[in-house]
């Protein structure tokens, strides 16, 4: 096969925010007609990389050639400019308008401020008649189901006469139907000579479609692979480099049989298919595998936040109740991945954030205790070390981690039975992070179930007692502290047994 | 400067200062203004307002509108005139009206409060309907004409006893007002739970709040402090009927907001709600005494709904966080 021309060669780039580096010296070299795979784990600078090429931000040192020639890319138009175009993960079309019009918009082709219609449709038809695509130019966008969308996007990239399209993890929203058209879409414009920048975290997605794959950690490139070269173990011990051995024989909890939540045969959506397990007191049980798999929906629907269309959930025994508000009581508790849009009311005030979830024991008939709402919120203060410790600062002018401890400290001064966190560390500094893991070990010495839902692999293989790997809409792979790595993790995650784990 | 903005950015600073500049401007024209008889006037022409304010704000922190307390203030008063007309004023006649119009109020409220929670309508559509149906519904009841009160019993001391002989009974109940609903958003868990509704719904419903049941009831005490607010104008105005408290809603919605009241939900109490009532009824009183003619003082109005709300924006603390956090460079660059 013919070396194929080189379009887009980043050179050198480095970025810094607030003084952090994050990214530092990365090149990245893209070739005409090919599917370019970026992988890493969350926040190893994909994003930032794509923001840079795109004109979002920046760059602080390095170099961007354009089909050999160096080019300036300072703002979107530029991007636009040099041929470079962008498919977010939330699409940005106008569901009230037609697929011509979407298209054009911005860029009307016009006459004394009247649209020309027609000649904007007839190059509409144009362009999906050339790269076949399914689509009719007067559909309206809002009666298109995603992966419709998708290709408007797409063809929108193509009537600015892109070169090179970006597309950030653009299965994430697509069923196994769409994904495939999507499969189709984008080798269609692989033979057509346009390249494709391709970021996913599945595996399996990469070994399909991309000819070669940049991995990426820690704000470098770690390596180019070519499609020979790609396997599952080398991508995945690239992506997480050298593994710093943990010392494993820390110290054992005793496990509490007698406080135990059993989850049997439980299905949501077409996202859970069919999921079993039972988590114990005493134990911080980690639920790995990839975003987007039904770990969020799990614990929700544990919780009672959704309802799940089939299965059974029972703590010590008694079936879950579907209501939130009898689960509190019950001994329930939930940390929520969104931390601004679910877990806390921006302009209430920290006390009040705390007791919201308390006011069965900081209440008689409906009216508030105040001396027991502030011992309430003042021991949490100071429990959970929350910072600056005023009662009375709204929760919303807080730093992450701080805000986090308030919705950790809601639930933990509860002494809840089953605690479900999702993504709890997310944002949060490492300081803060290990003031969170403390006291989630607290609470599980003191004989609770702690269920951690993270795509954090570090936090997985350090603070999990037991880690369920989920891949599919089902538990694939068990791991124990002892034996779990975060390579193994990551496998189990893609769909790949390894010796480290139990498959299930 | 910034020492200047930021005693404009709190509230109370606010306040002082716009109370400040209106005294200062009345002790060099029109002194008369400090009068005790004079304050009293303010406090019994702001009552009303003042009343229905105070039910509204419960809906404006869960971040609705009720746009229909005007024609729910004539209802109670059509409701109310004709149970005490027809009854040959007796007290009997007078406790059944009230009942049956806190009853129209309740399932009015309800009827609000189911729209805009279970059928996720707008509040602003919801009551801008049912304020035309309930108007409707006094022309249907009054017969389109005026209920003549003619009574020097309850029916006319509600709205013009005075207490000790010096305090206009609307005052009284005024007062009473603001502090029931000031003890119900300060010390109960509904109120806790209200504000938390109005803050975050996502986040209430994850801790376990019934976030339909705080909007349903905040409509419920809204309608109802519209009509206390009605069958007190009735007593007031010794007749009621199509016409009554017609417009309310606009001079309730302007307390709201002069009062600095964040229409988004979630922030505010009843002090806001009494000082905008307060604030307008003052500068009323002003424009009267100092002769500006009665044909400018809506003109008037709109001019400080414009002022209030802007010192509002460019001072509060919170506009302030909201303009940072939502300007970043990619938004500006794109």
């Amino acid at each position: 096969m013919e070396e194929k021309s080189v379009l887009l060669e980043a050179k050198g780039i480095c970025k810094q925010f607030n003084g952090i580096p994050v990214l530092k010296n990365v090149n990245l070299e893209i070739r005409r007609g090919e599917v370019h795979a970026l992988m890493g784990e969350n926040g190893a600078g994909k994003s930032t990389m794509i923001k840079i090429i795109t004109g979002v931000y920046t760059m602080d040192d390095g170099q961007i050639l354009m089909e050999g020639k160096p080019v300036t890319i300072s703002c979107r138009q530029d991007a636009r400019c040099c041929g470079i175009s962008v498919i977010y993960q939330e699409l940005s079309l106008i569901p009230a308008l037609t697929v011509t019009e979407n298209i054009f918009l911005g860029q009307e082709i016009s006459r004394f401020g009247f649209t020309k219609k027609k000649e904007m449709r007839r190059q509409v038809k144009a362009l999906i008649e050339k790269y076949g695509f399914d689509l009719d130019p007067d559909m309206l966008v809002s009666s298109m189901g995603m992966a419709q969308r998708q290709m408007v996007e797409i063809l929108k990239a193509l009537s600015m006469e892109a070169k090179l399209i970006i597309m950030d993890e653009p299965t994430a929203s697509l069923s196994a139907a769409e994904t495939e058209t999507l499969f189709k879409t984008i080798d269609g414009l692989r033979q057509k000579g346009t390249s494709i920048l391709y970021i996913s975290h599945r595996l399996e997605e990469i070994y399909r479609m991309a000819d070669r794959l940049t991995v990426m950690r820690d704000g470098e490139n770690v390596g180019v692979l070519t499609r020979e070269e790609m396997t599952p173990q080398k991508v995945t011990t690239m992506m997480i480099g050298h593994e710093i051995k943990e010392d494993k024989n820390r110290e054992r909890r005793q496990r509490y049989e007698g406080n135990c939540l059993e989850v049997t045969g439980l299905a949501y959506k077409n996202i859970l298919k069919d999921v079993n397990f039972k988590a114990y007191g005493g134990e911080i049980l980690g639920i790995g595998g990839l975003v987007g798999t039904g770990r969020t929906e799990l614990i929700r629907c544990i919780y009672g936040a959704e309802k799940p269309s089939r299965g059974k959930i029972t703590l010590n025994g008694k079936p879950v109740s579907r209501s939130i508000a009898k689960n509190i009581k019950a001994g329930f508790g939930l940390v929520p991945e969104d931390r601004r849009n679910e877990g806390f009311v921006p302009l209430l005030s920290i006390e009040k954030n705390l007791a919201i979830a308390s006011y069965d024991k900081l209440a008689r008939f409906g009216v508030v205790n105040r001396k027991k709402e502030i011992n309430f919120a003042q021991e949490a203060i100071r429990g959970y070390d929350i910072r600056p410790p005023m009662r009375h600062l709204p929760v919303g002018n807080l730093s992450g981690g701080n805000q986090q401890k308030v919705v950790l400290g809601r639930w933990l001064s509860r002494k809840p039975l089953v605690l479900l966190l999702d993504e709890p560390t997310a944002g949060v500094d490492v300081g803060v992070k290990h003031e969170l893991y403390h006291l989630m070990r607290a609470l599980a010495t003191t004989g609770s179930i702690v269920i951690m839902v993270s795509s954090d692999l570090a936090e997985l293989t350090h603070v999990a007692d037991r880690i369920l790997v989920m891949h599919d809409g089902r538990f694939f792979e068990e791991f124990t502290h002892e034996n779990a790595t975060q390579t193994a993790i990551l496998l189990a995650a893609s769909g790949v047994h390894t010796s480290e784990g139990v498959p299930l | 400067m910034k020492k200047v903005i930021k005693f404009l950015g709190n509230q109370w600073g606010q306040r002082v200062t716009i109370l400040v500049l209106i005294m200062v401007v009345m002790a060099v024209f029109q002194q008369n203004f400090f009068k005790p008889a004079n304050a009293m006037s303010i406090l019994l022409a702001i009552s009303l307002y003042g009343i229905m304010a105070c039910g509204m704000l419960f809906v404006v922190l869960v971040g609705g509108i009720d746009l229909s307390v005007g024609s729910m203030a004539a209802l109670t008063a059509s409701i109310l005139s004709i149970y005490a007309d027809r009854s040959g004023y007796t007290m009997a006649g007078f406790l059944t009206g009230v009942l049956v119009s806190i009853a129209a109020c309740i399932l009015v409220g309800i009827v609000h409060g189911i729209l805009v929670t279970r059928f996720a309508l707008p509040a602003f559509v919801v009551t801008l309907a049912t304020k035309y149906i309930i108007y409707g519904v006094v022309l249907l009841v009054t017969g389109g004409h005026f209920v003549h009160i003619i009574d020097d019993g309850i029916m006319y001391k509600l709205g013009n006893y005075r207490v000790f002989g010096q305090i206009p009974m609307p005052i009284v109940i005024f007062v009473l007002c603001a502090v029931i609903c000031a003890l119900i958003l300060g010390t109960t868990v509904f109120g806790r739970r209200l504000y938390a509704t109005g803050g975050n719904p996502v986040a209430s419903k994850l801790v376990g709040i019934k976030t339909d049941f705080s909007v349903i009831v905040s409509y419920i005490i809204c309608s109802i402090s519209a009509g206390i607010g009605g069958m007190i104008l009735a007593s007031m105005n010794m007749q009621a009927g199509p016409t009554t408290a017609n417009g309310y809603e606009g001079n309730v919605l302007t307390a709201m907001v002069v009062g600095g009241l964040n229409l988004a939900g979630g922030e505010g109490g009843v002090t806001g709600a009494v000082f905008g009532a307060l604030l307008v009824g003052i500068i009323n009183n002003m424009l009267i005494l100092l002769g500006v003619p009665s044909d400018m003082t809506t003109f008037v109005q709109g001019i400080i709904i414009i002022s209030a709300v802007s010192l509002n924006m460019y001072t509060s603390r919170r506009s302030q966080g909201i303009v940072v956090e939502k300007t970043k460079k990619s938004d500006i660059k794109a």
